[in-house]
């Protein structure tokens, strides 16, 4: 298979799921990345995360000894999930991330550990590459001050721009408008906002079999979609706008959102998401 | 149930808030939180003026986990430091649940879930015994 190079630098979490995955769809499509930024965000997480995973990596055997593992890898129902979600889609991506072999998906590949997007050593990176296209996958509040160096930051957000803006917004979504929606966009200093490229709506897939595990297990449920089914649907999406922009993207091809500013939705209860996961997973 | 449960909510805000009883106009410079809250009414059909503040101190909460006196308008930011006394706070939340029932959105309902949870807001405005009941009552009808 032949691969066309695309201008397009992804900033990929080494511990977030969806980095291999968006690489997968995309070698899969026939484009190549120009580079890939393999970072570790020190900062995402809660304290007790941050601290397991440190462990982790030091020792997995003294992480098994001094905590009841609740690391993704090691809750059986949450890899059982990640797993069958993701037969919805054409492949599946092993939880275990530190195994995926990156160098299949670009000749280039830099490693780093970043505090975060604040972090001035990626600024410095950023900066150095910024006649690319960079893919944000993850890695917290990206600061205003990047956007005013002109560095241009691509996302696929799990909602319709931009009437489901925010946090969470997979089940936003089924909640206010019913189906899933995704949108792909040069991000700005605004939550969602910035230069629309492209979105859609879909039908979710038919989850009848698993809705008993909802009642009991909602927060590890949701966590699989998140991990197994979340990033399949933004990979499509991203994958969607580069054949309809012919592997270019840039700010000439930008859609209308129109005058509507559409809303800003926060952090979703955990009641609210038990409940919305019981209404639409069914 | 539901006009029972909007009675109820309406009946503790007029009797621990002397809403509805002070004409406030609404301009697009100042917000000052008391004030709006009082000048509402309690048929939940907001204007859009009034819908648009009231998502705004949403997204205020939400993301400040505070509720400031006085904000412009302009900048979107408090003009004070003041935050506003517990009841505005326990009116505010009855006020989610009012707007909830009266429109079906569930936004006002994620705001009222984590107000009532202690999520939001730093400072514990100490919600009495009937508010509680009340907040429990209207988390079975909804949910």
């Amino acid at each position: 298979m032949s691969y066309s190079n695309i201008n397009l630098i992804v900033i990929g979490d080494r511990n977030w799921p969806g980095t291999p995955i968006y690489l997968e769809y995309l070698l899969r499509n026939g484009y190549q990345v120009k580079k890939i930024l393999l970072c570790d965000f020190y900062e995402s997480g809660s304290f007790r995360n941050k601290l397991e995973k440190a462990v982790h990596t030091v020792s997995p055997s003294l992480y098994k000894r001094a905590f009841s593992p609740c690391l993704e890898i090691y809750n059986p129902l949450l890899q059982e999930l990640y797993s069958a979600f993701q037969s919805f889609f054409d492949f599946e991506v092993n939880l275990n991330l530190q195994e995926v072999n990156y160098h299949k998906y670009s000749d280039c590949i830099e490693k780093y550990k970043f505090w975060n997007f604040k972090d001035p050593n990626l600024l410095k990176i950023l900066i150095k590459n910024k006649e690319s296209n960079f893919l944000y996958i993850s890695g917290g509040i990206v600061p205003k001050y990047i956007f005013e160096q002109g560095i241009r930051l691509i996302h696929v957000h799990p909602g319709y721009i931009p009437y489901t803006r925010g946090s969470d917004g997979l089940l936003w979504s089924l909640r206010i408008r019913g189906k899933l929606g995704y949108s792909c966009f040069f991000m700005n200093e605004h939550i969602d906002g910035g230069d629309l490229l492209y979105r859609h709506e879909l039908e979710l897939d038919d989850f009848s079999k698993y809705r008993p595990l909802i009642s009991e297990h909602y927060e590890i449920f949701y966590r699989a979609l998140l991990m197994g089914y979340d990033p399949h649907l933004r990979a499509k999406t991203l994958i969607n706008t580069l054949q309809l922009n012919g592997g270019v993207l840039n700010r000439d091809k930008v859609l209308d959102k129109g005058n509507d500013e559409g809303r800003e939705f926060f952090r979703m209860h955990p009641k609210l998401i038990k409940r919305t996961l019981l209404d639409y997973f069914k | 149930m539901s006009s029972l449960m909007k009675s109820l909510i309406i009946d503790y805000i007029s009797r621990n808030f002397s809403i509805g009883k002070k004409t406030v106009k609404l301009n697009d410079k100042d917000l000052y939180t008391e004030d709006f809250l009082r000048g509402l009414n309690f048929s939940g059909n907001l204007s859009e003026k009034e819908f648009n503040m009231f998502e705004f101190l949403i997204k205020k909460i939400e993301v400040t986990k505070k509720l400031h006196k006085h904000y412009d308008m302009n900048t979107l930011k408090p003009v004070t430091v003041a935050h506003v006394p517990a009841n505005v706070c326990a009116v505010f939340m009855c006020y989610c649940m009012l707007f909830y029932l009266s429109t079906q959105d569930y936004k006002f309902l994620n705001t009222f879930l984590k107000i009532k949870d202690g999520v939001l807001f730093n400072q514990n405005f100490g919600m009495n015994l009937e508010l509680r009941i009340m907040c429990e009552e209207f988390v079975l009808h909804v949910l």
